[in-house]
């Protein structure tokens, strides 16, 4: 989450759900290779020091599907069943860069 | 720190969840902007001896609030800055201050390395917890362990204005920073009240110079942290008029080193520091003089819920490492030998109510004064050498 911009230069702008979703905890997890807590903790202090910005809060994945949608540079996680057209899927694949 | 090129890497398939991204139009700047804050609000009971106020008979007067703002107008260009108003018994003056504020310009930025430069007023990388110190929920408890964090002379260690070159490098064995911070600290009346005895002196105590630089390492996103912190900060006296003082010379040099496993439940932090003292050429009344102390705690806490989590730690401070327990210091100064030592066991439980409202109490049993403010005790002889603190934290954030 360090990186600031897209290969094109866009701004990257993180989108996660709240820290109580199994959601976040599963992307957290299974993702990040990290703990819910652990990501809170690296995010604090980078906004509290002013070293770095925090991810957006989307309070429900509805809410995360609508701002993906309408907010360039946006990047968020969505669960199979939330699908539909008005994001754009991307693949991850091992030692992407 | 996980970065971005992680998440990129990160294994996809048999998973339930996807990524997704907006549509591909240029990013409005404005949509990086972003404003964040806290309060607190503290009540400090002791049996002894004064700490954040007249804490004897309980003491509110422990208020700390933030607010900072942030926003990327380019990609490699961000700013952003925080103010800082904190109240803290006679520990200092009540203060309005510009904790930081920092344009930050990122030279190389790539998914596996990032480097830069930050110019402004920049928080010094002390340890593991000073750039956020005054952050209640980034700290493990409401008071950080005194012997490396101490409290009565804060400001000193706390930014430099000028600048700072940071690097990271996400390995495949985990991510590597390095931190430099070079500038001019900001020197305030509490430091000078220690050095000089009072507060009002003719002259004046100004931050020359000063260097603080970490190295660091993180595994796992912050499973394992370990980082070197040493820094050399230095300030100068110039004289007042009819001066008893002449132009003499601070300097601070603490080496420090951290490690910490955090876990899903358990989270274990140690710290270790030595630190130098050093004052040269203030005259006869303040003879030249060099002395060492060391720091260091130990600390454990665990997350019996998401929201709870208690902690326990033992903190240790010597003033003097060729004076551990001070009784040459108390021979010459006829001041109590324990002012040079603390020996701290803390217990401590915090709970989140809602991911804004946080509430925390913790119990300290304290064997030494040696980290005990000279303006919250300024009679030596009413010291006690062993007592209790007992705290309550009330904090929101947004």
């Amino acid at each position: 989450m360090s990186q600031h911009s897209w290969q094109d230069g866009t701004p990257v702008v993180v989108f996660v759900l709240p820290d109580s979703s199994p959601i976040h905890k599963e992307f957290c997890k299974k993702h990040l290779g990290m703990f819910a807590h652990q990501l809170r903790q690296t995010w604090d202090r980078k906004v509290f020091s002013g070293t770095g910005q925090a991810p957006e809060l989307a309070s429900t994945v509805e809410e995360m599907r609508a701002l993906i949608s309408k907010t360039p540079g946006a990047i968020g996680y969505l669960p199979e069943s939330a699908i539909n057209r008005t994001v754009r899927p991307i693949t991850i694949h091992e030692g992407a860069r | 720190m996980i970065s971005f090129g992680d998440l990129m890497k990160a294994g996809f398939t048999g998973s339930s969840l996807f990524f997704f991204c907006c549509p591909p139009l240029s990013a409005d700047w404005k949509d990086t902007f972003q404003y964040h804050g806290f309060i607190s609000q503290n009540f400090v009971l002791t049996s002894e001896n004064n700490f954040y106020g007249d804490s004897q008979d309980g003491s509110f007067d422990f208020t700390e609030a933030g607010f900072n703002v942030s926003v990327r107008p380019l990609s490699r260009l961000g700013l952003a800055a925080q103010v800082l108003y904190r109240r803290a018994g006679e520990l200092e003056d009540e203060e309005v201050r510009l904790d930081y504020g920092v344009l930050d310009v990122t030279a190389l930025d790539t998914s596996e390395a990032r480097a830069g430069v930050r110019f402004g007023r920049v928080k010094n990388p002390l340890g593991l917890y000073n750039e956020t110190r005054d952050v209640p929920f980034t700290r493990p408890s409401i008071f950080l362990p005194q012997s490396i964090y101490f409290d009565r002379t804060r400001n000193f260690a706390l930014s430099v204005d000028g600048g700072q070159l940071f690097g990271e490098y996400d390995s495949a064995i985990g991510q590597f920073y390095l931190k430099a911070n070079i500038g001019v600290p900001t020197v305030d009346k509490t430091l000078e009240g220690l050095m000089l005895g009072g507060r009002n002196r003719p002259g004046e105590l100004s931050g020359k110079l000063s260097y603080v630089g970490q190295f660091g390492y993180s595994y796992g996103g912050g499973l394992i942290r370990l980082a070197f912190t040493a820094a050399a900060v230095h300030a100068g006296y110039e004289t007042g008029r009819s001066d008893p003082f002449s132009e003499g010379d601070f300097w601070f040099q603490p080496y420090i080193f951290s490690a910490q496993y955090n876990g899903e439940r358990l989270s274990l932090t140690g710290e270790y520091a030595v630190r130098n003292t050093r004052l040269k050429y203030f005259g006869p009344l303040l003879p030249n003089m060099a002395f060492t102390g060391e720091s260091y705690y130990l600390q454990g806490a665990y997350r019996l819920t998401d929201e709870i989590e208690a902690m326990v730690r033992y903190d240790v401070l010597y003033q003097n490492v060729n004076d551990r327990y001070g009784e040459k210091f108390e021979r010459l100064s006829g001041k109590p030998s324990f002012s040079r030592f603390a020996k701290d066991w803390t217990v401590g439980l915090g709970w989140n109510i809602t991911p804004s409202w946080t509430v925390r109490a913790e119990y300290h049993r304290v064997h030494g004064a040696g980290w005990l403010a000279v303006t919250e005790n300024p009679d030596p002889g009413k010291l006690e050498r062993d007592w209790d603190l007992f705290a309550l934290q009330l904090s929101f954030r947004f």
